[in-house]
């Protein structure tokens, strides 16, 4: 059974919804909603039907608010509000409770490589349920921004969030492989080039000829480390005419697995992308995605 | 699922540390549930909570860090392996009791600390420096499905070594922290008293703190090795209510669908169900609905039945892993422990309660069940080694 | 006239606080305080409002913090969160 990719939803920006429900939300829930809803657009639910929910830092302006409640006025009188939705899962409990969700539904946190963790697992439920609802996401805060500041510069911090609807009918997009392995770094580094290099490397030329590569790129130092990995023929998804750069987050990694599901959809030629994830602490993901033109 | 052997545990709790300390005190049935004395309460006041004893684990450094190293060590027993493998961790706070008190002292003052507040925040981090420290080369998986984080990350690790084989570190941690102090307390769901399961006279949970990891690996490379098997993780199964944010569904639907999926995992029927630890958090909603649940599942010949969290607290994100780690010892050593805490039955929740002091009989087949907030419903099965 | 008599002007000012900051702390937009009825129902699933449990907790933990008194637990709270009138009720009366 190759698990298939049967639909996609991205969302980078927030805007009003017209459900004023919606849009008292918590910022990461309306993110993680968007895109789940176009991933879902124009069809019901399938009956069986899991949900798998990633971010790296979760309900961040939530848990920031409930700490503020306590700091102003007293451990006695937080607001119940702010911590319920700074519960991690609370996210996905909302998800399901307005897709009408009742499979399992797991959140999973892996610091940068949420997406692809939580794609990893998503995989592995296609055993138990015949679809399953990826979907990770990330809010921006100022707090975040320093915290990443600090740790190198990254590439236009940003926010977002990105779905894919995995099954195990036909399908023209396969998801052949989902890796991830942890090199030794410190929890505030990426694993060093020399490990990550030949990985990455070893992936592509493993994959045939006609392959794009999509890059982690977190700071433009380890994008010159991935290039380098590479060697100059390498393709680039990112260098691609018309294609997006997507801003850095935890959970960009599946954003850039759904824009690049588009781009092989869209491109006849195409048949295979490699995308590479990396994360503070040293994991390293590799999935490559195939389209049957 | 098959083939997945246990070949190793750890556990930390306000109970003490290691097999033999909780056995101990499951067998003595007596609450440790105490005054807070981790961090100020400050006007909140006391409300009796589970803490590991600051002689086993000292108070400096990530607390969540040290908890599950402590565990994580003992499971492992100083073993290696040649190949890479799995870590899957559940936990709610992570590294949050060190973030939120930075947060507090300094009240979100932009500059060089905020690096240091974010540093341990991110729940992943937990995994990545475990790894690390334990020097394992394996993939990290951390789940944060509230109260069942750590019932999920058993059974992903389980369905990986069903799958392929190999091995996986699997359990959960969390710590005692103002955030879910305080929390819980703005949801009144926090008891003035030691928490009551399952009893008439019950006002709500008392939180606790820990730690429990189980080493797992595929049977037929255990036997091969000669490795000693503790018992089989052979079932779990995961089903959302979809109903509210905080509360369970009133008859438990979610509950339902998980115990059902995990026996049809295990290939099992209910009627094989000897012994079942429940959530019993204690607070109104989850005992009444959970014990609906139970009946559903089991019908008149409900199992005995209860919940360890009026000796352990409750403690979150580690609550899963502590109470199947609790489900193995009662396995292995033939003893279902009584629920403490429970004095009287409420009438509304019709289940078989172990009785007062345990009973000591042969048990072959356990169910845990771990519900969390967002509706999150697991269910464990542990099967015996046998002879 | 008792100390919870609607016509009471202590108590009416306190039952427009009361509006205030439920208006306030639940982030209501488009729902003008002054609109509110004293004796309306805020929590039933068929209240105009309809507010849920934890908005009620929200408005639990304002009030205390706010007037500086404290509901009881034993359950009976939610008796005084009927309307703005009960909850002034209560607040008054704790008060003194």
């Amino acid at each position: 059974m190759t698990p298939t990719v049967q639909s996609l939803g991205v969302v980078d920006a927030l805007g009003a919804d017209p459900d004023p429900r919606v849009n008292r939300l918590p910022r990461l829930e309306r993110l993680a909603l968007g895109a789940a809803r176009e991933a879902l657009a124009g069809q019901k639910a399938p009956d069986s039907l899991g949900l798998v929910f990633a971010t790296g830092y979760g309900g961040l302006t939530a848990t920031e608010g409930f700490l503020r409640s306590v700091a102003s006025r007293g451990m006695a009188f937080g607001s119940a509000t702010a911590f319920h939705q700074s519960v991690s899962h609370s996210s996905a409990g909302q998800l399901s409770l307005l897709l009408g969700i009742r499979g399992p539904v797991l959140t999973i946190s892996q610091r940068e490589l949420s997406g692809e963790a939580a794609l990893r697992v998503g995989l592995t439920l296609l055993d138990r349920i015949e679809h399953v609802l990826v979907v990770a996401a990330d809010e921006q805060t100022s707090l975040l921004d320093a915290g990443y500041e600090a740790f190198g510069k990254v590439f236009r911090a940003a926010e977002g969030a990105a779905a894919v609807l995995l099954g195990r009918g036909p399908g023209r997009l396969r998801v052949e492989r989902c890796e991830l392995v942890s090199h030794r770094a410190s929890v505030r580094r990426y694993a060093p080039a020399a490990r990550m290099g030949p990985r990455l490397a070893g992936s592509v030329r493993g994959n045939g000829r006609n392959v794009l590569v999509s890059l982690a790129a977190p700071t433009p130092a380890i994008e010159r480390a991935e290039r380098a990995a590479l060697g100059p023929e390498a393709r680039i998804l990112e260098d691609q005419p018309g294609t997006a750069r997507v801003g850095f987050h935890p959970s960009a990694g599946l954003v850039r697995f759904v824009l690049a599901a588009r781009h092989l959809l869209a491109s006849p030629g195409e048949a295979t992308c490699v995308l590479h994830g990396l994360a503070l602490g040293g994991g390293q993901a590799i999935t490559v995605l195939r389209h049957d033109a | 699922m098959r083939g997945v052997a246990i070949t190793g545990v750890g556990i930390v709790s306000a109970l003490g540390s290691g097999v033999a300390a909780h056995l101990d005190a499951m067998r003595k049935g007596r609450t440790p549930l105490g005054p807070l004395t981790l961090f100020s309460p400050g006007d909140l006041g006391q409300f009796p909570v589970g803490e590991v004893d600051p002689a086993l684990v000292p108070r400096r450094g990530p607390r969540c860090i040290r908890l599950a190293l402590h565990a994580a060590r003992q499971a492992l027993g100083g073993r290696g392996f040649e190949t890479p493998g799995l870590i899957a961790l559940g936990t709610t706070t992570g590294g949050i009791l060190e973030s939120e008190g930075h947060f507090l002292k300094h009240r979100g003052s932009i500059g060089a600390e905020d690096r240091e507040l974010l540093l341990y925040h991110a729940m992943g981090t937990v995994t990545d420096v475990l790894g690390r420290a334990l020097g394992l080369s394996a993939e990290g998986h951390t789940f944060s499905t509230a109260c069942s984080s750590s019932a999920n990350a058993i059974g992903f690790g389980a369905s990986i070594v069903a799958r392929q084989g190999g091995w996986a570190l699997v359990g959960g941690v969390d710590s005692l922290a103002r955030i879910t102090y305080a929390g819980f307390h703005s949801l009144k769901l926090l008891s003035s008293a030691p928490c009551r399961p399952f009893d008439r006279h019950r006002r709500g949970l008392s939180l606790g703190e820990g730690a429990a990891f189980l080493l797992l690996e595929s049977e037929e490379e255990a036997r091969e090795r000669g490795t000693p098997i503790l018992g089989f993780v052979t079932g779990w199964g995961c089903a959302s209510d979809a109903y509210h944010p905080t509360a369970p569904h009133p008859r438990g639907d979610g509950a339902v669908a998980a115990m059902q999926s995990a026996l049809a995992d295990a290939g099992l029927r209910p009627s094989d169900v000897e012994y079942v630890n429940a959530h019993g958090t204690a607070t109104p909603a989850n005992d009444v609905s959970e014990g609906l649940a139970l009946q559903r599942v089991f019908g008149d010949d409900c199992p005995l039945t209860s919940s360890t969290k009026g000796l352990t607290g409750h403690t979150l994100g580690a609550a899963g892993a502590i109470e199947c780690v609790l489900s193995l010892i009662a396995l292995s050593s033939g003893f279902a422990p009584a629920t403490a805490g429970l004095e009287e039955p409420d009438p509304e929740i019709r289940i078989r309660h172990v009785p007062s002091g345990g009973v000591a009989r042969p048990l072959s087949v356990v169910v845990s069940n771990s519900f969390g907030f967002g509706g999150n419903n697991t269910a464990l099965v542990l099967s015996r080694a046998s002879a | 006239m008792h100390a919870s008599d609607p016509t009471d002007d202590s108590t009416a000012a306190l039952r427009e606080e009361i509006k205030d900051l439920i208006v306030t702390t639940l982030r209501l937009e488009n729902v003008d305080p002054r609109g509110i009825g004293d004796t309306e129902l805020l929590f039933s699933p068929d209240a105009r409002l309809g507010l849920d449990s934890l908005a009620a907790l929200e408005v639990l933990a304002a009030i205390e913090f706010t007037y500086k008194v404290r509901f009881p637990d034993d359950g009976s709270a939610r008796d005084h969160f009927e309307s703005v009138s009960t909850l002034a009720g209560f607040v008054a009366s704790a008060r003194e």
